[in-house]
């Protein structure tokens, strides 16, 4: 039997060019899990900055008045040391507004953070219902269950990133531990939190918000105020999952950086699962 | 192992495939333009949402200030 070619095999066979093998990719994340995980970079940092300026108005830690300058938030005692001791910042024109100055849309505007803050928790609420179909859709999902051997294999990544910078230091060799599956026992427990971590804040975040209506959700986080110190802490879980995040996977190259824009790896011996692991 | 030994819960081989290098060059291109093009678009709404205050202080000293957003 006689097959027709196409043009485009027409135009191969004629070509003196060399012909370039096929490239073997991975298919490693799925588009919607893409789309969330980026906008959760603009989104989160809106919750931040305006949860930081919501804050001002009433800060969960306080102590006495100071008698002097009648101060009584303990990020404003922080700025004020910050500005006494760090060289350049000694006539800083708001010693107490320094960590609002830095880390808020800024002080004394409630009104606007409160809306923008309710906007961003709207959207991270909305991006993640898109995350969670993007794992069920893409069988993402089972990469993030925790297993049996996690204990063990996290300690040995653990002791990998403790002593990689001494060996980078000492030009010695320090291999990668090596794991067949998607991700290692360490990033597996950070990615499988952080989603558990937003759950967590939409939950307090609601308790907060309407105090009445859901009474019962925020006396599961120990009442009104007790909420308002989960949500305070929540926050810094996501901030202290995404510094090392994002050093370890710049450290990790441009792979895994492509890999979440375009969704495919040219690591494809890494994406093998071996059974003993599950 | 297939995926039916390895139990609903069990982790699954990735998908591999194999594609033409001009291919995954044009949509390795494509994506990486659309996610500048989000950055882009995220930058503005932060200019668009964030108070002229907070602006100033970041550096952008040109009123990005829009009816009703202060």
């Amino acid at each position: 039997m006689t097959r027709s070619t196409t043009p485009r095999e027409a135009a191969r066979s004629t070509s003196t060019l060399p012909e370039q093998p096929a490239v073997l990719v991975a298919r490693r994340h799925h588009l919607l899990v893409r789309w969330s995980h980026w906008l959760n970079v603009p989104i989160l940092l809106g919750l931040i900055l305006s949860g930081v300026s919501i804050y001002w108005s009433s800060p969960i830690y306080q102590h006495k008045p100071d008698p002097l300058t009648g101060n009584f938030d303990v990020a404003a005692d922080i700025g004020i040391w910050i500005c006494a001791h760090v060289p350049g910042l000694h006539h800083y024109n708001s010693p107490p507004d320094w960590i609002y100055n830095h880390m808020s849309l800024g002080p004394g505007m409630l009104a606007l953070a409160l809306r923008l803050h309710w906007l961003c928790a709207y959207a991270f609420m909305l991006n993640g219902t898109v995350y969670v179909a993007g794992l069920i859709a893409g069988g993402g999902w089972r990469g993030l269950l925790p297993r049996r051997t996690d204990l063990l294999d996290a300690f040995r990544m653990f002791q990998y990133y403790v002593r990689l910078p001494f060996a980078k230091l000492a030009r010695r060799q320090w291999p990668h531990p090596s794991f067949n599956t998607k991700y290692n026992a360490l990033q597996r427990a950070a990615y499988f939190s952080v989603p558990l971590a937003g759950c967590l804040s939409v939950a307090t975040g609601w308790a907060i918000h309407k105090p009445m209506q859901f009474h019962w959700l925020a006396a599961i986080f120990g009442g009104f105020d007790a909420a308002r110190v989960w949500h305070f802490w929540l926050m810094w879980v996501f901030i202290l999952f995404v510094v090392p995040h994002v050093i370890l996977v710049f450290a990790d190259g441009w792979d895994t950086i492509r890999g979440m824009i375009v969704g495919w790896s040219a690591r494809v011996k890494r994406s093998e699962v071996t059974a003993n692991e599950q | 192992m297939n995926n039916k030994a390895r139990g609903f819960f069990g982790e699954r081989l990735l998908p591999e495939f194999e594609v033409e290098p001009q291919v995954l060059h044009r949509r390795t291109r494509r994506d990486i333009l659309l996610f500048g093009a989000g950055a882009v678009a995220a930058l503005a709404g932060a200019g668009s949402l964030f108070p002229q205050d907070t602006l100033t202080r970041l550096g952008l000293r040109r009123n990005m200030n829009s009816r009703g957003k202060e």
